[in-house]
Parts: C-alpha cells; structure tokens; sequence
C-alpha cells in the first residue's frame, strides 16, 4: 500500500512538472543587442551594406486581417518577381498571442527577418536591442515627412529602428444621425465635463443609449494618458522612470471616470466586457445606441461598417480649458523593424525599401495598415479611390491637434496593464477614485524601484 | 547467449522508449531543472540572467498583490470545479451504469465534451453561448429571467468559467463506470437482505468501494484546476477586475508580456508546491475514507 501511495506522489507531482515546463528555455545568445540595447547597430559608421546578390531568404512576419494578409502577400509576389534571388517566406496570424510569441522569438535567437511592431511596444524593443537601424542601410527616407518619422520609429535616438506603416491616432467615431436627434455637436471644440452634460442629454433622450461606447482597451488611453498629457504636457512617466502624475492628478482624472460611468454617460463596463475591444460586435452599436464610440482612427471602417444605416463623422477631441498641451497625437498604427540579428539587412532593407516606395506596393496595400505613411503612397490611395472617407476625416482630425507621443515606458506593457487594472477597478465601482490612485502610485513606484 | 539475446531486446526497447525519452529530458525535465535556477535570476529572456536570490519568493509573498488576488482565485476554481466534476461524473455514472436500450451512445454521448478538452475552439463557444445575446441569455429570457452578463460580472465570471472545466466530465466518468462495474453484486445482495436500502447501499457499499477511484479523480482533476490556463486566456483574459487572474494566466502574462521570466519561473514554482501540498493533504486524508480492495 505505501509502495503505491509513493508512486502515485510521484506520478502526481510529474504531471504537475508540466506546468512548469514553459517557464524554462534556451538562454539568450549573448550579443551586443541582448545586453547593450540600441548601440547594436548604431554609430558604427559603416557605409550601407548592398545586397550581396546571391539567393536569400527572409522571413517577414505580421498580424492582421484577411485583407492585410491578402494585400501583403501580394506585395510579397510582386517584390519577389522583381528580386528572384530575395525570397519572402511569410508568417502571418492574427494579433492574439503576436507580441507574447515575439518574446519567446527574440529569447531563443529566431525572430523573423522583418516583424511588425506593436506601436507601444515599439520602444521596448529597441531598448532591448532586438531592432536593426535601419538609418545605416540604403532604405530611402526621401518620401516620409522628416518629424513623422522622428517622432515614430527613433525612440529618441536619432536614427529610425523601426518604420511606421501609416497615420494614425485616437478618434471619436460619432453616429450623427443619433446626435443630431440629440443635438450633440461634436465639431465645437469642448472639454472632458461636456461629456458628462451631453451624457445626461442622451439618458433623457432614450435611456436605453449611451454617449460614448468605451472599452477599456480604448478607453485607458483615452481618458488616463491623453488626460495626462494634457495636464502636465507630459507622459505619465518618463524614460528616467521618474513620475510626471501625481497622486491627485490620478484621483481628478479617476473622479472623471467614476462620474462618466456614474451618470451613465458610458455604457456599463460589466456589459461591454464580454466584447473586448471590438465594439462592432456590441449588438447596441450595431442597432444605432450609442452616440459615439472612442477609439482609434483604424476602427472608423469596421465600425461604420457595423451599421450602415446611420451617417457617421470624426468627432473633435476633448480638451481640458486650463490645458499645457492639447494631448491629441497623430502618430502610427503599428511599425515594421529588422531583427538585430538578422544576417541579412541589406536585403532586408531592400524589401522594406520596395514595401514603402514603390508605387505597385501602395496600390496593391491600399489601407490595409490604415492611411499610408508616406504622401506618395497617399495620393495613389485617393487617385484609386481607396480611401475610407471616414478614416480619412478622422486623420485629418487628429491632424488638427498638436499633442506628442508619449510612446515609452508610459505604453510599456507592465504600466499599461497597471493603469488598465485601475480604470477597470473605477469604472466597475469596485475602488474609489482616491483609493484607485494611491493603488497606482504604489505600484508605478514599484515598477519604477525594480527598473532602475 | 541468452544474455546476448536479453541485452538486444533490452537496446530495442529503449531505442523504441528513445522520442519519449529525449522529449521528456529536453521538454520538461530540462526547463523543470532550468526554472529553478531562473526563479532565482532577474531573466528577462533577452540578456543573460542575473542571481538575485530569493528575491522572486519574497516579492511574490510581500509586495505583489496581483499574486495574492491570483492565488485566491485559482484556490477559489479549484473549489468550485473539483467537487461539482466529480459528483457531477458521479452521478451520470450511476445512472448510465443501467442495462438500458441506447446505453453505449448514451455514454458516447457524456463522453464527447472531454475529447475537446482544453480547446480553444469550446472556450469561444463557451465565451459565445454566456455573451449578453448568446445562448444562455435567449433562454433565461424566454423564461422571464433578465438577461445576466455572465462573463462581465465579477461574481459570475469565475463560476461561468468553471462550468466549462465541469461539464468536460467524461473521462472521470468512464473511470466511474468501470469501478462500478467492478463492484461485487454479492454485496448489495447481502446489505439488502441486512435492510439496507438503496441510498444506504450506496453510502455503504457503492462510495466505499469505489473510494480508490473517486481518490484518484479528486487528485487529476485537482492537478489539473490549479494549472487552468486556456479558459482564463481566451474566455475572459483574466478580468474582469481580475476575477478570473488564475496563477497559470498571471504567469504567461508576467513572463511573455512583461519579459519577467525569472519571476514567472519563481510563480510557477509556487504553483508546483501547491500542487504538491494539495496532493500530500488528500493522501494525508486518504486513510480516513479511501478502501482498498488488498487491505486486511
């Protein structure tokens, strides 16, 4: 009886081993990127590397849709057409588990040649060293705007490691055939308060619509850092891992969110939970409920979509009255980089050279990867007619405000989770503004201790 | 010669044994053995790691609160699934132990939602059939209750999530079923003719005899809830507010997101011994109400 007691223990705790099997792997390949971050590649001062010309093989991976991966392998046939020697082995996906299976690429030394990039995860990567310069191969800046491409892509370094695939940048989705029942007129410039008034308009005009339909994927950025930004005209927290957010600021802005959520202004966080960041999916969006919805100026296509039978606009952005910086930032969807190992970024550049510059590539792309990053790419759009008039708008919206990126450390995942966790802890009533704050203070100056 | 012959034999068995082998040492050995020393590295997976200690343990214990929240909700699954699974499985056990007509597709049947175990393909389903205008909902209205948000409640979330692990009861079933195959006629022959009737039988002969099995199914599947991952991941991604945060989810997130591999190295341990414990505490109790058929 013993006997098989200690055996069945035994069988017991390797079935529990299994569970621990993902946590070890293969050990970083010391090189000067895993460690050293950004001097990889930079400042080495070497002329740009030119294609070899013998038979090469790259790997170029993204996320995204049927009609991104459709246009891209287009772009993909098109490039190999014109380089026989240079071949593109695709790996694409959709974003679930793209960004958590780039990290276990990047430990193990077998990250593809050329990646998409997450926007906020773009300066992690870099301070990690796994992105190439690509200001030190032959690739042709000449058709990017000179500040677009400082403000996405260089991380503050002054050479690009990462190239941004189009313009993008937070926008209001308004249903106007909705607000002009209402009377809600989202061309005035107004500020964050308003939304409380206009939330209550709507709640007498129907108590079954809401103002604005907020995911908190969305929604954090929206009303946490572009609040930020405009109050301090600074991120929440700066590469130094210094805070620029106080405490009190964290409960004003959290004593915001209470009241859009306590006024009914957004619709209940514990029903739009189950949809995630997909609020095309939400059946109150599809039947006309909500005023607007708060997202990205990407999501302007797939959720006119959703319902075509109302008129749709791109909204102004709130703006607080005593405002150091209108916050509002025009930046880009997502980028593509090099991996620092790659043994081929000459060809590498090359490819990315004929993804972004040439014509056959821009018509074939459209605005798979939202409005094109380059103007050249852009006027190809509009001569074809490609252009979601919406998604249009929306940029030219978002154009109209002068905010910065605060692409950093502030989007970095672990801070990002930390202030999601606590518009979700308000926004559910699960903590009061002041007590949410003194939460996130305590664990931003946690992250921050452990980063130094 | 016939030790010639023994030692050939003895080379193919373990050249046939030799994939499970090498899979087993490079894939779960290796990195079992391996996390150890992470757990006591700062290890992002990109540079090299840095010894630190026992300074996972003592932040996981001291200064996370994410873990402790993690660690009552997979204490908290655990309670909710294994017990509803086994008298669940029990219970259909019972009644499909019957000669009746139909009986094999009957059990065919009961058996058919643990062969997707795990998948992600029944957790979108589980997510689609509990959404606000699923399934669930059409029916709870068509019998006048108010649509209930299943997955965006935090007091509902981790008990919808759990009867997704519960309603896989199949394979705790068949095992059910062939311990009550196994039990002697004779015995309930004679508790009838000492008076017993059927619910006492089945406290006295039924459960007592098929202790050993019920033992083991409390074990597997206790093994198994502390390790949920997929259902967390896909159906709710932790929330909401972090009701459903399970250990297994909080340790992908803080090793794959966060790029904190020594410290999820450090949780996945902490999950190894609770498996662990939990598995010592029912072997402790085990003497109290397991049977074997081999005791004196």
């Amino acid at each position: 009886m013993k006997k098989r007691q200690v055996v069945s223990l035994i069988l017991s705790a390797v079935m529990a081993v299994s569970v621990l099997s993902g946590c070890g792997g293969k050990e970083a390949e010391k090189t000067p990127a895993a460690d050293g971050g950004a001097e990889t590649t930079e400042g080495t001062g070497e002329t740009p590397q030119e294609p070899s010309g013998e038979d090469v093989t790259l790997r170029f991976s993204w996320w995204g849709g049927d009609a991104r991966h459709e246009a891209t392998l287009a772009v993909i046939e098109a490039f190999e057409k014109e380089h026989p020697n240079i071949h593109i082995e695709a790996e694409y996906s959709s974003y679930d588990g793209y960004s958590e299976k780039k990290t276990t690429e990047f430990a193990s030394g077998t990250a593809p040649d050329i990646f998409q990039i997450e926007t906020g995860l773009g300066p992690e990567y870099y301070k990690n060293g796994v992105l190439y310069n690509l200001s030190e191969t032959s690739f042709d800046w000449s058709n990017f705007d000179e500040n677009f491409l400082i403000q996405n892509g260089q991380f503050g370094s002054g050479s690009q490691y990462a190239i941004p695939t189009g313009q993008a940048g937070s926008a209001i989705i308004v249903n106007k055939t909705l607000a002009d029942k209402i009377g809600i007129d989202f061309t005035q410039q107004y500020d964050w308060d308003q939304f409380i008034e206009w939330g209550k308009m709507v709640q007498d005009y129907d108590p079954e619509c809401y103002l604005i339909s907020a995911n908190t994927s969305y929604a954090m950025p929206f009303f946490v850092r572009a609040w930020c930004r405009q109050k301090n005209g600074k991120p929440i927290m700066n590469e130094d891992l210094t805070l620029n957010m106080t405490e009190e600021q964290f409960t004003e802005c959290f004593t915001l969110i209470k009241e859009l959520y306590d006024n009914k202004v957004c619709a209940p966080a514990s029903y739009k939970a189950p949809f995630g960041d997909q609020d095309q999916e939400d059946p109150n969006w599809i039947a006309g409920k909500y005023v607007c919805a708060i997202g990205y100026t990407s999501s302007a296509d797939v959720l006119s979509a959703a319902n075509d039978t109302v008129e749709y606009m791109a909204g102004n952005m709130p703006v607080m009255a005593d405002a150091v910086n209108d916050g509002w930032v025009n930046d880009c969807p997502q980028y593509i980089g090099v991996y620092a190992k790659t043994q081929h970024p000459a060809e590498a550049a090359l490819f990315l050279d004929y993804f972004y510059n040439s014509d056959e590539a821009a018509k074939l792309l459209g605005t798979v990867r939202s409005v094109p990053p380059t103007e050249k790419a852009r006027n190809i759009c509009e001569e074809m007619d490609a252009l979601n008039p919406l998604t249009k708008q929306s940029v030219d919206v978002s154009m109209q405000y002068n905010g910065f990126s605060d692409s950093g450390r502030t989007t970095s995942s672990e801070v990002t989770a930390i202030l999601v966790d606590a518009y979700d802890n308000v926004s559910y009533g699960q903590m009061e503004p002041a007590e949410a704050a003194a939460e996130v203070m305590e664990l931003l100056n946690d992250y921050m201790e452990v980063n130094k | 010669m016939k030790t010639s012959m023994n030692s050939k034999r003895n080379s193919k068995a373990y050249l046939y044994l030799a994939p499970w082998i090498i899979g087993m040492l490079v894939l779960q050995l290796y990195p079992f053995v391996v996390s150890i020393y992470y757990s006591l590295c700062n290890y992002t997976g990109l540079a090299d790691p840095v010894f630190i200690g026992a300074d996972n343990y003592i932040r996981l214990f001291t200064k996370d609160k994410e873990f402790q929240k993690s660690l009552w909700a997979t204490v908290q699954y655990t309670l909710y699934t294994v017990p509803c699974k086994i008298i669940m499985s029990l219970l259909i056990a019972l009644l499909l132990n019957k000669g009746r007509k139909g009986i094999g597709a009957m059990r065919t049947l009961y058996y058919l939602p643990s062969l997707f175990g795990g998948s992600i393909a029944v957790a979108i389903l589980w997510k689609v059939m509990f959404m606000d205008n699923g399934l669930v909902n059409a029916l709870l209205n068509l019998v006048g209750i108010e649509t209930v948000s299943f997955f965006g409640n935090p007091k509902t979330a981790l008990p919808t999530l759990s009867s997704l692990e519960v309603w896989q009861f199949g394979s705790s079933m068949v095992m059910f079923l062939a311990a009550l195959k196994q039990v002697p006629a004779s015995l309930y022959e004679a508790a009838r003719i000492d008076g017993a009737g059927r619910l006492r039988s089945f406290f006295s002969v039924t459960i007592p005899q098929i202790s050993p099995i019920i033992f083991f199914c409390i074990i597997m599947q206790t093994v198994n809830a502390l390790q949920n991952f997929t259902s967390a991941f896909v159906i709710t991604a932790g929330g909401p507010v972090k009701s459903t945060y399970m250990l297994g989810l909080k340790l992908y997130n803080d090793g794959f997101l966060y790029n904190k591999m020594g410290y999820a190295s450090a949780t996945s341990w902490i999950i190894f011994i609770l498996v662990v414990g939990f598995t010592l505490v029912l072997f402790a109790s085990s003497k109290f109400w397991v049977f074997y058929g081999d005791e004196s």
